[in-house]
């Protein structure tokens, strides 16, 4: 067995982590606040465009051959194109990074330890990430197991125990959502599971084999993770309602804290903050692992890890302020970040697609040959 | 007090990493290490003084706030 | 750079050389000048024996043997050796008057009645036999020398193994001679397959370390590997194969320990059976097994005797106490300090009255208890062993009942040392357990800091540590991550022996079938 492949079981479990990601706890909120009862309508829309996009991106992960996106941008583009691109994307993989240890932050300091300062929690989490990414891919990709393992036990016990809270009629009536609400429901809601699953782009052609299970491995990962976020909708609505749970900044943690089972399992919302930590540690790890490899392969840097602390330290200080406030973050996430996302999850791959098309239609047949394996 | 913060920081940075860069890397490594390095302590100087930095959000925003404004919520319906 | 030179190699093995005092001399044709020569090498040791003989008529041959006192077995020095030269000799070797030389080859070939006879001609190779335990035959006007293996066998009998205690299992365990600890494992698997190689680590000590395998089982590369880290070593001497260990482990660091010791020879057999590679030391009765993978630091021998749903429930409560040592102390410590609001009300209550009149914080109270108990169990440790055990108990009873009286601790934290305390002895591996007490400080510290949150970065943080481990190219935590079915019939729950028919796929790739 090669030491660095990770293996299709453990890919699956990276792409159901990732899509699950940041959703689990603040998601919800925002999308049963536009779509009302019918979010879940929304929730299986995105998990369908989820799948779609999951494909594109393996098929697109294909034409690179080994290479990741950084280094697929400079070689197809050109120096200067290229670099430009890839410019645009490490900025993005910057903003991601920044905005979800901000969340990190913002959640502890307000849910959980309500007296530390935000500093102090942005930097113990960021110490987990940096350690992970300087550790390597195959090292995220075996914690990855684990920890899904770990999610997917705390998540069925914790939906289990929801079940006694539920209200059927939470959910009726059935379909009054209209097109435009379930339409941005869905497309915010892809723009936290699948629209950003392109980070993956960074290092799946490098380390996982292309073939007919990577491509399982994408469709299940995606399927596992919309599920687990539909069925986390499908609580909220029923269990919450649709009055409160807008209203609620986390509404998955305010879900745990309604559990209750005879007068003893009270107050478990340890569970709940558990799940949304582990998803977010993959996630923020794979950011920032696209940030620094990505910015090594743009100036060229022959290991990445001596840019990792400094980087860290600029991701640490941006992610205290990134958000001024939640308000502003909340209106971010509904109206700017979904379509920041489509531009660089959906635009830009199609256009490098489409000049890959172009410069592999018109190249020599000779260059050709001598790579066979990009005609796919 | 930050600012004795950040010092100590960066030297716990260049402590744990410098002495690999040194042995293994280029010139090149070096210099992006303690670049990156340098403009994270000014930075992160400049915001423990109490100065506003340039939120990069905005920047995003700027371009995409009137997408939104005039192309999903006046057209689309968006909310 | 300039700071941290070190000494070559090279420049280290002609120290040594000066140092023993053994220099590449032929020997001689004269007698006395030989056994002058060792005499000085050796210093003028008094334990040298020289044995002035005569070899009858008519061959009529001065001759003397040189052997360490107590390194050889005086009975068969007299029997096989003295009996062969000054008896039997004159009458059964052809009375051809050859020169010395020839005597010396007939004697080996005919006269001697001992299994192992090597010959040598240069001063160091005899030094080296000497102090191997072998006895040293010279004769006058020959060059040449025989060392006769008459080594005394006199050492510690096999007996019960006193670590790793199983209710049902085999009864004998290691001794400290490598001769012995070999035939222990051989006997158990009669298979030509079955490799020893032996070599010799440590220049002044001259310890004997054997390699034991299977070859049509084991990974080679993973034999190779192991033997080329253990022919690199360069150290004066190897006294346990705890020093081996952190030599092979040199490259990275981890509390966690990465090669399994045992004193059982069942377990060793069964590692074998796995591919994985035995080492052997001599002087010491643990043997290491590498490459080890995580699990097998909590799974015990007996695992396999007893009936496989006792060892399922076993192993739960093992994998549950391996949690509990860890992080007991500090989940009481995050509970008590960052959220109250997990505990049911009614014990809050009763924790809050507790707690009233003891003037620390809880995770000052913790610690004191933690180094108490640390204190008590090294104590029991190394106290001479009638005392040892008596102290052990009675302090941890008596000083946890008069500290909580005293108003020191809450009799809650009591129970929480104790119960940490117990499961960490339920760990198999002693090493494994010294690591996760470590942690534990560690663990509470970071729920004294930053509650539950610090905790589940204290565990993501040994997480990874745990999943960047590569021991020998396997992944520590095989059989969870990477993933593997078949392991999962031995790894929380064991399948009954009949089904499990594959071995490990990491070490035993080669021949992956049992049945």
């Amino acid at each position: 067995m090669n030491k660095n492949s990770i293996t299709h079981q453990q890919f699956t479990k990276i792409v159901a982590l990732d899509i699950i990601g940041v959703s689990i706890l603040s998601v919800p909120s925002i999308v049963i606040d536009i779509a009302k009862q019918d979010a879940w309508i929304a929730a299986l829309l995105a998990s369908f465009f989820g799948l779609l996009l999951a494909g594109l991106l393996y098929l697109f992960g294909r034409l690179f051959t080994g290479q990741t996106l950084i280094q697929f941008c400079q070689h197809l583009l050109g120096k200067y194109l290229g670099n430009g691109i890839a410019l645009l994307y490490i900025f993005f993989f910057f903003i991601g990074s920044t905005t979800l240890l901000w969340d990190i932050g913002q959640f502890t300091t307000s849910s959980v330890l309500t007296d530390t300062p935000r500093l102090v929690i942005n930097f113990t989490y960021l110490i987990i990430v940096i350690a992970s990414v300087r550790l390597g891919v195959v090292t995220i990709a075996r914690s990855a197991e684990i920890l899904f393992l770990v999610f997917l036990g705390i998540y069925v016990v914790f939906s289990i125990l929801i079940l006694p809270q539920i209200h059927l009629e939470n959910i009726q009536p059935v379909l009054e959502a209209t097109t435009p609400a379930l339409g941005q429901a869905a497309f915010i809601l892809l723009s936290f599971t699948s629209l950003t699953l392109f980070r993956l782009l960074m290092f799946y052609p490098q380390h996982v084999p292309p073939g007919r299970a990577t491509a399982r491995a994408f469709l299940v990962g995606t399927l596992i993770g919309n599920g687990v976020l539909l069925v986390i909708i499908v609580l909220s609505i029923l269990a919450l309602g649709t009055q409160l749970s807008p209203l609620l900044a986390y509404a998955g943690h305010t879900l745990a804290r309604v559990i209750s089972v005879g007068q003893f399992i009270e107050r478990i919302e340890g569970t709940m903050t558990t799940l949304w930590y582990i998803s977010m540690l993959i996630r923020i790890t794979l950011y920032f692992h696209c940030l620094v490899v990505g910015f090594a392969q743009v100036v060229r840097l022959s290991d990445f890890r001596v840019v990792t602390l400094p980087l860290g330290m600029i991701v640490l200080l941006f992610s205290l302020f990134i958000y001024p406030d939640f308000d502003y973050a909340a209106k971010w996430n509904r109206e700017v970040w979904p379509l920041y996302a489509f531009t660089h999850g959906v635009l830009f791959p199609l256009l490098l697609a489409i000049v890959y098309w172009f410069r592999n239609s018109s190249l020599p047949a000779a260059e050709q040959k001598e790579s066979p394996s990009q005609t796919s | 007090m930050m600012i004795f913060g950040i010092m100590v920081v960066a030297a716990l940075i260049v402590a744990y990493d410098l002495p690999d860069i040194r042995k293994k890397g280029t010139r090149k490594e070096l210099a992006f290490f303690t670049g990156l390095l340098a403009i994270a302590c000014v930075l992160s100087a400049i915001y423990f003084l109490g100065l506003q930095l340039a939120n990069p959000l905005d920047w995003i925003a700027f371009i995409y706030q009137p997408l939104f404004d005039h192309l999903l919520r006046d057209k689309a319906g968006f909310k | 750079m300039v700071k941290h030179r070190r000494y070559t190699p090279p420049l280290n093995r002609n120290f040594s050389i000066i140092q023993q005092g053994t220099v590449q001399l032929p020997l001689r044709n004269n007698l006395t000048e030989n056994i002058r020569t060792v005499q000085a090498s050796l210093g003028n040791s008094s334990d040298l024996v020289k044995r002035e003989v005569l070899i009858p008529a008519p061959f009529a041959v001065k001759g003397a043997i040189l052997y360490m006192e107590g390194l050889i077995d005086d009975q068969l020095l007299n029997q096989f050796v003295l009996t062969s030269l000054l008896v039997d000799t004159p009458q059964n070797l052809p009375h051809n008057d050859g020169s010395p030389q020839q005597l010396l080859e007939s004697i080996q070939r005919s006269a001697l009645t001992i299994g192992k006879v090597r010959s040598f001609t240069i001063h160091t190779k005899m030094v080296r036999y000497l102090l191997e335990g072998h006895a040293i035959l010279l004769l006058d006007q020959c060059p040449k020398g025989l060392a006769l293996s008459i080594a005394s066998t006199e050492f510690r009998a096999i007996e019960e193994p006193t670590n790793q205690v199983t209710i049902r299992g085999p009864r004998d365990s290691f001794t400290e001679t490598i001769t012995k600890n070999t035939v222990l494992i051989r006997r158990r698997l009669k298979d030509r397959h079955l490799r020893l190689e032996v070599l010799k680590v440590g220049h002044v000590s001259q310890t004997n370390v054997g390699l034991m395998y299977l070859t049509n089982i084991a990974d080679k590369n993973i034999v190779t590997e192991i033997r080329d880290r253990l022919k690199a070593i360069q150290v004066d001497g190897i006294l346990e194969s705890g020093n081996l260990e952190e030599f092979l482990l040199k490259d990275g660091y981890s509390p966690f320990p990465m090669i399994y010791n045992t004193e059982r020879p069942d377990v060793v057999c069964a590692n074998l059976l796995e591919g994985k590679v035995a080492i052997i030391v001599d002087g010491t009765p643990f043997v290491l097994i590498a490459p080890a993978y995580f699990i097998q630091f909590l799974q015990s021998a007996e695992d396999y005797y007893e009936h496989f749903d006792i060892t399922l429930f076993l192993r739960t409560l093992r994998y549950l106490s391996f949690f509990v040592a860890m992080l007991g102390p500090a989940i009481y410590i995050a509970i008590t300090t960052f959220h109250q609001e997990m505990l049911p009300t009614q014990l809050l209550l009763s924790l809050t009255t507790q707690r009233e009149g003891i003037p620390f914080p809880a995770f000052v109270e913790a610690l004191i208890m933690e180094i108490t108990f640390e204190i008590l169990r090294e104590a029991g440790v190394r106290m001479p062993r009638p005392i040892g055990q008596a102290i052990s108990i009675v302090g941890a009873l008596v000083i946890g009942q008069a500290a909580a009286q005293a108003g020191f601790v809450t009799p809650a934290m009591v129970i929480i040392v104790s119960i940490t305390a117990l499961s960490s002895f339920i760990i198999p591996a002693y090493n494994l357990a010294i690591a996760i007490r470590m942690l534990r400080f560690l663990m509470m510290v970071l729920a004294a800091t930053l509650g539950y949150y610090g905790i589940l970065i204290g565990l993501f943080g040994v997480l990874i540590h745990l999943c960047s481990l590569n021991p020998f190219g396997v992944p520590y935590l095989t059989s969870f991550a990477p993933m593997d079915q078949e392991a999962q019939k031995d790894t929380i729950y064991r399948a009954p022996i009949w089904s499990r028919s594959l071995r490990p796929r990491h070490t035993a790739h080669k021949n992956p079938t049992r049945q």
